[in-house]
């Protein structure tokens, strides 16, 4: 489903502020053949101008939409919402692209053929985007002191979640899983010089952790170039800034779980201010399933191969890109206890919400206002 | 000391003052290439610069100034876009602000 929306109270005449936002012809880029559409796996050129629809200008106001993707919800929002239209485009494109490399659960994915047990251990060719998309969970592994780690895909299918989220069974008969410590990132090998990626056999990779926030990264880049206007992407919460933000920044609720920003908020909530990089939440609340008598989630410790021991319902991390605020909050995650103290010393703003909905921040995240 | 030698004192001397000069220009290169050499250093991407005391490190007490909080965005979006992704630390950012009211998106766990 599709909607698009525009935040209250900044709806420009003629943009796509009632209904069908993206009707033709309610926003000038979405005029039929304004723009010719990204095709899965095009480049979309850079050159400002080159799309003769979106006109330079100053912003008017914050224009957004909403779809689903990658498993997750889709918010894009721009400054200039003659941009909306063209921008949503490209989105849907760059993440149609990322799902095609990344996705642990599309048979015709790139990922998905070096699940292949026919194939052996032997470096094979990688394509740059999956290549990028692994450097980026490798990278998050090494400075997360192996928490986030990339290898736990096996793990994570055993555990259940061995589909797209929505058909995971919410609850199911009990499940035999088995303490095993998961291969472990230094396992794989990717020169991304060759182009070329091993995994030992056995080894499953889920890039989920990262590939989401590093996509958010990445379009939030491109469509802030692209448009040159301030440029917000929300991958299930996971959410990238670029370009100049709207006065007094981009504003986002933080809360327990996922909801539309016009939504009443559930649980412990707080709106802060974001002017670059990105704010990603990783919960234990928001992807669960059972199993038998047992609760589930999806942030698996790598060193059991099991769900991680509750301590925090929700981690929120601010850092200068959304992969590593989403490696940091992951990590916090894991790290229970630990996790205020290592924040603190990355120097990441931190809002840390415990499993009775006690609240702590760490490193300057500003306490919880009335919101 | 014959007449010969007479001549020849001079232009020792000479050359030994010349000799100075030479060592002191010498000198003073050596020491604006090290300046040099630092600055560089000071203005070339890398961990040294990107280490700088991070944004919300310093302002873990919270009482960070808006404009300052301003500046070190600018100066933290600037060191990120140089540093590269096989940096050594995850790259932190100004805190975020307290806002209130409508937001633009909502972070609630992925």
């Amino acid at each position: 489903m599709t909607t698009a929306t525009e935040v209250p109270g900044a709806a420009p005449a003629g943009a796509p502020g009632a209904g069908p936002a993206r009707a033709p012809g309610a926003v000038p880029a979405a005029a039929p053949g304004a723009e010719p559409a990204a095709a899965p796996g095009a480049e979309p050129t850079a050159a400002p101008g080159a799309d003769a629809a979106v006109a330079p200008g100053p912003a008017a106001a914050e224009a957004s939409a909403d779809w689903g993707a990658l498993g997750t919800q889709v918010r894009l929002v721009v400054t200039d919402p003659r941009c909306l239209a063209a921008a949503r485009r490209l989105l849907v494109a760059d993440l149609a692209d990322v799902d095609a490399a990344c996705s642990r659960f599309r048979p015709d994915s790139e990922l998905a053929a070096f699940d292949d047990p026919q194939r052996g251990p032997a470096p094979a060719p990688v394509s740059p985007l999956l290549a990028e998309a692994v450097e980026v969970a490798l990278r998050a592994a090494r400075l997360t002191d192996g928490d986030v780690d990339p290898t736990v895909g096996t793990a994570m299918s055993a555990a259940g979640y061995d589909r797209d989220f929505a058909l995971v069974r919410p609850a199911g008969p009990p499940l035999r899983l088995t303490v095993r410590a998961v291969p472990g990132w230094r396992q794989v090998r990717l020169d991304r010089e060759a182009g070329l990626l091993a995994l030992p056999a056995g080894v499953q990779l889920d890039l989920g952790a990262t590939a989401k926030a590093w996509a958010a990264d990445r379009s939030a880049a491109r469509l802030a170039e692209r448009f040159g206007c301030g440029v917000l992407v929300s991958l299930g919460g996971d959410i990238a800034v670029a370009g100049q933000p709207p006065p007094g920044g981009w504003r986002i609720r933080v809360q327990d779980t996922c909801g539309h920003p016009q939504d009443p908020p559930a649980g412990p909530s707080t709106v802060v201010s974001i002017r670059a990089g990105g704010l990603a939440t990783s919960s234990t609340t928001a992807r669960r399933w059972r199993r038998g008598g047992e609760i589930l989630h999806h942030i698996l410790d790598p060193r059991t191969g099991l769900p991680a021991r509750i301590v925090w319902r929700t981690a929120s991390v601010t850092a200068g890109s959304c992969a590593d605020a989403n490696a940091a909050s992951t990590a916090a995650i894991i790290k229970g206890h630990a996790a205020p103290h290592w924040l603190a010393a990355a120097g990441l703003a931190a809002r840390l919400v415990d499993i009775s909905g006690a609240v702590q921040t760490v490193a300057g995240w500003p306490p919880d206002g009335r919101s | 000391m014959s007449a010969r030698h007479k001549d020849v004192l001079p232009a020792i001397a000479a050359r030994d003052r010349a000799a100075k000069r030479l060592r002191g220009v010498t000198a003073s290169v050596g020491v604006a290439s090290v300046m040099a050499s630092g600055a560089v250093a000071f203005v070339l991407p890398g961990s040294t610069h990107a280490s700088v005391t991070s944004p919300a490190a310093s302002s873990s007490s919270g009482r960070t100034s808006g404009s300052a909080a301003k500046a070190s965005s600018r100066s933290s979006a600037k060191a990120s876009s140089r540093k590269k992704s096989s940096s050594g630390k995850l790259k932190s950012a100004a805190a975020p602000a307290a806002s209130s009211g409508s937001s633009s998106a909502v972070s609630g766990g992925s």
